[in-house]
C-alpha cells in the first residue's frame, strides 16, 4: 500500500538476481580460470552454476535483442531495473556485449571452459545487478 | 596487513553474532508464531555467518579476479543482516499484545484465503502506513491498526503483495505478456495512424509505467478484492478520500481513480455489480468534492480495455491458484471475513453508530483468536 511494499518487492527480486548471478560466476571463475578442480559436492556446484548461469543468460539475450519484438515469458526472469542498468553501463556498445554474452551461452552449453574475455562481460551484469540491487537497499532504508 | 574485504568480512560477522545473540535472548519471552519466526530468523543469521566465515578462510578471497565477486556477496549479506535486525528483531522485541492479535488475524485470513504459505508476521510498528516486507516475512502497520476494523481489508492487499512476488513465475509472465502486446499494439496503430512523436513517446513512457510497478499494485489490489470483496473498494475510497487528487499518480503508484476501476472490474467479475455500481456512485460524491480535473491524457494512461483485461487475467489466475473467493468465505461463515464485509455494511447504515459496533466485533475477535 505504501512506496515501501513496492520498494520491498523490486529489493527482493534485484538481490536474488544479483545474488545467484554472482554465486554462479564465482563459481565457474574459480574452476575456469583458477583451475581449481574439487571434487564430489564442489563439481555437482560447478555443474549447478553453469546450468544456472546459461538459463540466466539465455533469458537476458533474449531481453537485451528485445526492441520491437512480441513479449517473452524470458522477460519475466530479468528484473526490468537489471536490464535499463545494463544497457546503461554498456550504452553504445549494448549489441557487441549481447553477442559476447550469446558467445558466452554457447560456450556454457558445450561445456567448454569461460576465458577471461567471457569472464569480463558476465561481470558487467554482475555490476549492474549490484548496483541495481543496492539502490534498492538504500531506498528501502531512506539512506 | 588485512585486505579491506577481509576486515570488512570479520565486522559483519560481528555485527551478524550480536543480531543472533540477541534473538536467542528472546528465547523464553514469545508466543508460538514469534518464537517460529525467531527461529527462522537466526537459522538465516546463522547461514550467513557461516557463509562469512567460508569467505574469511578462503584462499582466493584477495585473488584479482574473485575479488570484486566476493565483495558483492559480502553487501548482499550485510542487506540480510540489517533487514532481519531492522524487522525481525524489532518486532520480536516488542512483540505487544496488538502485535500478537494482529498476527493472529493474519493468520486467520490467511486460513480463510487458502493463502498457500507460512503466515506473515505482523507488527503495527509502521510510520508509513501498511507496508509488506517480502523478503523478511513481515507486514507492518499503523501504530491503532489493532482497533481499526475499517482498515482491515488493505492487510489483504499487503497479503497479496507476498502471493504476486513468489507467484510470479506464472502471474508476470500472463500479466506482464498482456500489458506488453495492449501498448505493441498501440503503437503500431499510432505509427500507422500517423501520430505525432510526442503521443507515440507518452505512449512508450505509459508501458514502462505498467510494466514497472503499476501492474503489481493493481494486482494486489484485485487479488485483495478477490478476497475481500465489496470491503476492499469501500476501504479503498475512505483511504482515497485522505489523500487528496484522485487522479494523481507516481512511479510506484497508479493513481487512486484508476486503482478503483480495477477493484471494480474484480468486484463485477464476482457478480458484486450492485455492491460496485453503490462504490462508484460514491466514488462520483469523491471526485464532486475533490477539486482535481481528470487530465486529458488520463484515459490513455489507463485505458479501460486493459484494466479490464487485467481483471480477467487475475480474476482467472487466483481461480487457478486455489484462493478462496470473498463469496464462499462469506458462506463458510469465515471469522474476519464476515467481520471485515459486516463491518462496512454496519458503518453504511449508521456511521455514528460504528464505534460500538466495532469495539463488540474486536472484542469477539480478540477472544476467538487467541483462542485458535
Amino acid at each position: 500500500m505504501s512506496d515501501l511494499s513496492i520498494i520491498a518487492h523490486d529489493y527482493a527480486l534485484n538481490a536474488e538476481f544479483a545474488r545467484k548471478f554472482n554465486e554462479a560466476v564465482l563459481n565457474l571463475k574459480r574452476r575456469d580460470l583458477l583451475k581449481r578442480v574439487g571434487k564430489g559436492d564442489a563439481e555437482a556446484a560447478v555443474g549447478k552454476s553453469r546450468d544456472e548461469l546459461r538459463a540466466l543468460l539465455d533469458s537476458l539475450v533474449v531481453v537485451l535483442e528485445d526492441e520491437g519484438k512480441p513479449w517473452s515469458a524470458d522477460q519475466a526472469k530479468i528484473p526490468a531495473d537489471v536490464v535499463e542498468a545494463l544497457r546503461k553501463r554498456v550504452k553504445g556498445d549494448l549489441p557487441e556485449t549481447t553477442a559476447e554474452l550469446r558467445r558466452v551461452t554457447g560456450d556454457l552449453t558445450r561445456g567448454s571452459a569461460l576465458d577471461e574475455t567471457a569472464f569480463a562481460v558476465l561481470d558487467k551484469v554482475c555490476e549492474a545487478a549490484d548496483a541495481t540491487a543496492s539502490a534498492a537497499f538504500r531506498r528501502l532504508r531512506r539512506i | 596487513m588485512a585486505s579491506l574485504l577481509h576486515s570488512l568480512l570479520l565486522d559483519l560477522r560481528r555485527r551478524g553474532q550480536v543480531v543472533l545473540m540477541e534473538l536467542g535472548a528472546l528465547e523464553t519471552t514469545l508466543p508460538g508464531n514469534f518464537d517460529q519466526h525467531r527461529t527462522e530468523a537466526m537459522d538465516r543469521i546463522k547461514r550467513a555467518v557461516g557463509m562469512v566465515e567460508n569467505m574469511l578462510i578462503d584462499p582466493d578471497l584477495a585473488n584479482p579476479h574473485l575479488e570484486p565477486n566476493f565483495f558483492i556477496d559480502f553487501k548482499r549479506l550485510s542487506e540480510l543482516i540489517l533487514n532481519i535486525e531492522d524487522s525481525s528483531l524489532l518486532i520480536l522485541k516488542r512483540c505487544s499484545p496488538e502485535d500478537h492479535f494482529l498476527s493472529g488475524l493474519l493468520k486467520q485470513i490467511c486460513d480463510e484465503v487458502k493463502y498457500p504459505d507460512p503466515p506473515p508476521l505482523c507488527g503495527a510498528l509502521s510510520f508509513q502506513y501498511f507496508q509488506a516486507l517480502m523478503e523478511m516475512d513481515i507486514i507492518m502497520t499503523p501504530q491503532t491498526q489493532a482497533g481499526d476494523l475499517l482498515a482491515l481489508p488493505d492487510l489483504y492487499h499487503e497479503l497479496a503483495h507476498f502471493v504476486v512476488f513468489r507467484q510470479r513465475s506464472i502471474l508476470e509472465v500472463r500479466l506482464l505478456g498482456l500489458i506488453h502486446k495492449f501498448f505493441a499494439n498501440s503503437l503500431r496503430r499510432g505509427r500507422q495512424q500517423g501520430l505525432p512523436k510526442a503521443s507515440l513517446k507518452s505512449m512508450e513512457d505509459n508501458y514502462t509505467l505498467w510494466i514497472g510497478s503499476w501492474h503489481v499494485e493493481f494486482a494486489c489490489d484485485m487479488v485483495a478484492t478477490f478476497w475481500c470483496g465489496p470491503a476492499y473498494g469501500w476501504a479503498n475510497l475512505r483511504l482515497s478520500a485522505t489523500r487528496g487528487d484522485p487522479y494523481q499518480d507516481s512511479i510506484t503508484h497508479p493513481a487512486d481513480d484508476a486503482r478503483r476501476a480495477g477493484i471494480a472490474c474484480i468486484l463485477r467479475l464476482a457478480g458484486e455489480n450492485k455492491a460496485a455500481d453503490e462504490i462508484d456512485r460514491n466514488w462520483d460524491d469523491l471526485k464532486r468534492l475533490s477539486p482535481s480535473a481528470q487530465p486529458s491524457s488520463y484515459m490513455k494512461r489507463y485505458p479501460g480495455r486493459l484494466v479490464a483485461q487485467v481483471g480477467e487475467c487475475i480474476y482467472q489466475l487466483c481461480t487457478e491458484l486455489g484462493f478462496q473467493s470473498y463469496s464462499k468465505q462469506q458462506r463458510s461463515g469465515a471469522l474476519v471475513g464476515c467481520a471485515v464485509a459486516g463491518a462496512w455494511v454496519a458503518f453504511q447504515r449508521d456511521a455514528a453508530a460504528f464505534p460500538a459496533h466495532e469495539a463488540a466485533v474486536l472484542k469477539d475477535l480478540r477472544a476467538k483468536v487467541a483462542l485458535a
